[in-house]
């Protein structure tokens, strides 16, 4: 069980400060809009923290176009809004650019074949619990997540959503506990992101001889031809050495995945 | 040996009781042994998947086995005419594109699907539901969901798979092929069409 609190509280408190345009070629009013600022948490989700942007540009456009969904795009790319905001940070972000982070607003052909549609909130809740469901099949075969009440999944979701440090980790320090009188999870849920997309496999916290695998082991088993390869995520590269369960139990975002991206 | 005995029949026979427990038990265990070997590996998955071609194949059916990145999984194309269930005047001619992928977290079998209308745009989560009478009784939410396509790594529907292992473990003990097992129960959700000669050979 996570017992670092501090760091659980550092990675939680991680805010990106963001620069919002809307698309000159979508304003339909004489008067150019402002651009829109926000400090968004790292850990959460684009769909949960953009009503405010929605609502400041949509008097710029075609009144036809106001019903649309909108969608975010980064150096030309629509944003795979699915993904936490840090992961897509870490990603994406230009190293020669400064912050804050400039991202493109649409309001007009949502790329529906590239990223997903979350036409209200209770989609992104639906996302963001199949993938805890998930995470708990790989660590705990389900048993955790399964025997939860409707109460529990509400209270991570609202402790994700209204950004309750406390709401949310009363519930999930349950689905970061070892079972069985093992101190391993059965599996690492974690995703190695590339430039177009991630990988998973199954790796386990700990090797046949019983010592802790790292996360230099993880890497071995996902890029067995690239000695040199590294990760970051939350914006930090963690040492190798990192033992594999303790990045799980620490690192994990609130979904429980580790999310590593080959830098 | 019976439950009864006529001797004295409110006297129950014990012994036949407690050999009908253990034999009951003995059953109970070599089930859940089948029921742990309901989780599927991706080379049993991979062998299931290329049997279903080969069946398709040979009854010109138009299963496609697709290889990318290392990632094996199934396509086929077919075109439903869709009629709300509350309104049969509401209808559409619908365009499905099913996927038969791995999942590796879960190891099951998942049953993915883009559909479109007659002008091309996609179909929403929400039109889909609207529908499909199968669905009336479930809650969208959980049971439908976006997600990442394994090989393609772009949005596609899926059936959430959490409930896809307690199907397998139905088959587990009976079934050749659990996909087609599996298919031959889904399949009613999304309009997919199974020929006899599947379920004939699994």
């Amino acid at each position: 069980m996570a017992n670092d609190r501090e760091i659980l509280r550092e990675i939680w408190e991680g805010k990106l400060p963001i620069c919002f345009r809307l698309d000159s070629e979508e304003v339909a009013d004489v008067r150019e809009p402002d651009p829109f600022y926000l400090m968004v948490p790292r850990l959460s989700y684009f769909p949960l923290v953009t009503d405010k942007v929605k609502r400041h540009f949509v008097k710029y456009v075609d009144s036809e176009k106001s019903e649309q969904e909108m969608w975010l795009e980064y150096n030309g790319q629509p944003l795979k809004w699915h993904y936490p905001i840090g992961v897509l940070f870490d990603l994406l972000f230009d190293k020669d650019e400064i912050l804050p982070w400039n991202i493109t607003v649409h309001l007009d052909k949502f790329p529906d074949a590239e990223i997903f549609r979350f036409s209200n909130k209770d989609m992104v809740e639906s996302y963001f619990m199949s993938c805890l469901k998930e995470a708990d099949v790989l660590k705990h075969r389900g048993q955790i997540a399964g025997s939860m009440q409707k109460k529990d999944h509400n209270q991570l979701w609202l402790g994700l959503q209204n950004d309750k440090f406390d709401q949310f980790w009363a519930v999930n320090r349950k689905l970061m506990e070892t079972t069985n009188d093992t101190e391993y999870f059965k599996y690492i849920p974690f995703r190695c992101y590339l430039e177009n997309g991630y990988k998973q496999k199954l790796v386990k916290p700990v090797g046949d001889n019983g010592s802790k695998r790292t996360l230099q082991d993880l890497l071995n088993e996902m890029f067995p031809d690239q000695p040199e390869v590294q990760i970051k995520t939350h914006g930090l590269i963690p040492p190798l050495d990192t033992p594999l369960q303790w990045l799980s139990e620490h690192l994990s975002y609130p979904d429980n995945f580790l999310h590593l991206c080959v830098v | 040996m019976s439950l009864f005995n006529p001797e004295d029949p409110f006297e129950i026979d014990l012994i036949s009781i407690t050999e009908r427990a253990a034999v009951f038990n003995v059953e109970i265990k070599r089930i859940n042994a089948k029921m742990d070997n309901a989780i599927m590996s991706y080379k049993d998955f991979v062998t299931y998947i290329e049997a279903i071609l080969a069946i398709s194949n040979s009854t010109s059916d138009y299963w496609k086995l697709n290889v990318v990145n290392d990632n094996k999984f199934l396509t086929k194309k077919q075109s439903v005419l869709l009629e709300n269930p509350e309104d049969i005047n509401e209808r559409l001619i619908a365009t499905f594109e099913y996927h038969v992928v791995y999942n590796i977290s879960y190891a099951v079998p998942v049953l993915c699907f883009d559909v479109w209308n007659q002008n091309g745009s996609r179909i929403s989560l929400e039109d889909y539901w609207k529908y499909n009478k199968h669905l009336r009784d479930f809650n969208m939410h959980d049971t439908l969901t976006q997600t990442d396509h394994p090989a393609l790594n772009r949005p596609i529907f899926a059936f959430h798979p959490c409930k896809t292992h307690e199907i397998l473990k139905g088959f587990a003990r009976t079934s050749k092929n659990p996909i087609v097992s599996w298919l031959s129960v889904v399949r009613h959700f999304v309009h997919l069409e199974l020929l006899e000669t599947y379920i004939k050979n699994c």
